[in-house]
């Protein structure tokens, strides 16, 4: 079915970098925020999500944490993977093992594929991924209707480096430890 | 004379801060979009923000994090402020500042956004202007604490075939609060 589909995608590609620009608007399509940034994944479970405009936070997965670095306020939050709930869609794309795909039922429209929460959180997903692998583009929607669409570009698939999956806390940032 | 060559006189400096504040204060409706963080000492917040301002009295502005996903939106009318959580959960409060005090803690000067957002004051004894006549200190009152409103940079927009100023850098500082406001763009329609 759709969600098998979805996941035999995903599985072709071990790893990815993109570049990405953000869009985030509201049910009435009024445009409230733009983003830029880049995203590395490598499977299982790690990925390196840095929104760089318009100003930096860095949302990083070493495989069995989330760290979510935000230099303005020189903070870095920590928490277990699976708590992540805001970034789900990133736990969903790395592994296609990961219970979480339990929560979800997939529909399919050619090569854009729409989950649905069973368990009603309040997002729901849709995803882009070409037969190959590659993710075009992908969008959070909330219940409201808000929705945040990341168009993907530049992507290069394969082995990315471990480097880009360590995070080590820089000094003086207050750490907010969740686990 | 002064010795700073084309150094403002009095006269004109008045004039400059004059003519920038008309300008302001004739600009009611406005959307702007930026990042925001607000730290106490207990607590630190980031959001990224839009301001939709719709008339001088009314207003929307809507949070989020970093990834695009809501964590407020509050909507301020002349007789009710509104606060939808990120579960879709709604607050109501004729008193803005009660209301966002209670619900997220930030306990900034809502009632007046409207004008210090966009670098507008008449408080003379505490105003000071740049030699281009734009605000960039000011105290603010709110209830029993006094803000330090610093407006550290501006940048300027196309408005009715002129040009206006305004914030792209805003600090709001008491004795155990910090408000800090970058705005990547206004919208004037």
């Amino acid at each position: 079915d759709a969600k098998d589909v979805l996941k035999q995608r995903l599985d072709k590609v071990k790893g990815f970098y993109a570049e990405f620009s953000q869009e985030v608007k509201t049910a009435d399509d009024q445009l409230i925020q733009e983003g830029k940034g880049k995203l590395w994944v490598s499977r299982p479970n790690y990925f390196n999500w840095t929104l760089s405009e318009p100003d930096e936070t860095l949302i990083l997965s070493d495989g069995n944490a989330l760290w979510i670095y935000t230099p303005m306020v020189e903070q870095v939050t920590v928490m277990a993977l699976n708590q992540a709930v805001d970034n789900r869609l990133l736990l969903l794309i790395t592994n296609s093992d990961n219970a979480v795909w339990n929560d979800y039922q997939v529909s399919r429209k050619q090569n854009t594929f729409t989950l649905i929460p069973t368990d009603n959180s309040a997002q729901h997903f849709t995803i882009s991924v070409l037969p190959t692998g590659m993710i075009a583009d992908f969008t959070i929607i909330e219940s409201d209707g808000q929705r945040s669409f990341y168009q993907l570009s530049h992507q290069s698939l394969g082995k990315v480096d471990i480097k880009h999956f360590k995070f080590t806390i820089p000094n003086n940032v207050t750490v907010d430890d969740q686990r | 004379c002064s010795n700073t060559g084309l150094g403002l006189n009095q006269k004109s400096q008045q004039t400059a801060n004059e003519k920038h504040q008309q300008q302001l204060s004739n600009l009611t409706a406005y959307q702007a979009i930026g990042s925001l963080s607000y730290v106490t000492d207990r607590s630190k917040y980031y959001g990224r923000f839009f301001i939709n301002q719709i008339s001088d009295n009314q207003y929307q502005l809507k949070l989020t994090t970093p990834v695009g996903t809501s964590i407020f939106s509050l909507t301020v009318t002349p007789y009710l402020a509104e606060l939808t959580d990120r579960d879709g959960k709604k607050y109501t409060d004729e008193n803005v500042e009660r209301l966002m005090t209670k619900l997220t803690g930030m306990n900034i000067p809502f009632k007046s956004l409207h004008n210090w957002f966009k670098g507008m004051s008449n408080n003379l004894a505490t105003d000071k202007f740049d030699a281009q006549g734009h605000l960039i200190k000011t105290t603010l009152p709110q209830d029993d604490q006094k803000w330090l409103l610093t407006i550290n940079k501006y940048n300027s927009y196309p408005l009715a075939n002129n040009t206006i100023y305004l914030p792209a850098s805003i600090e709001l500082v008491n004795k155990n609060n910090k408000l800090k406001m970058t705005i990547n763009n206004w919208k004037l329609n």
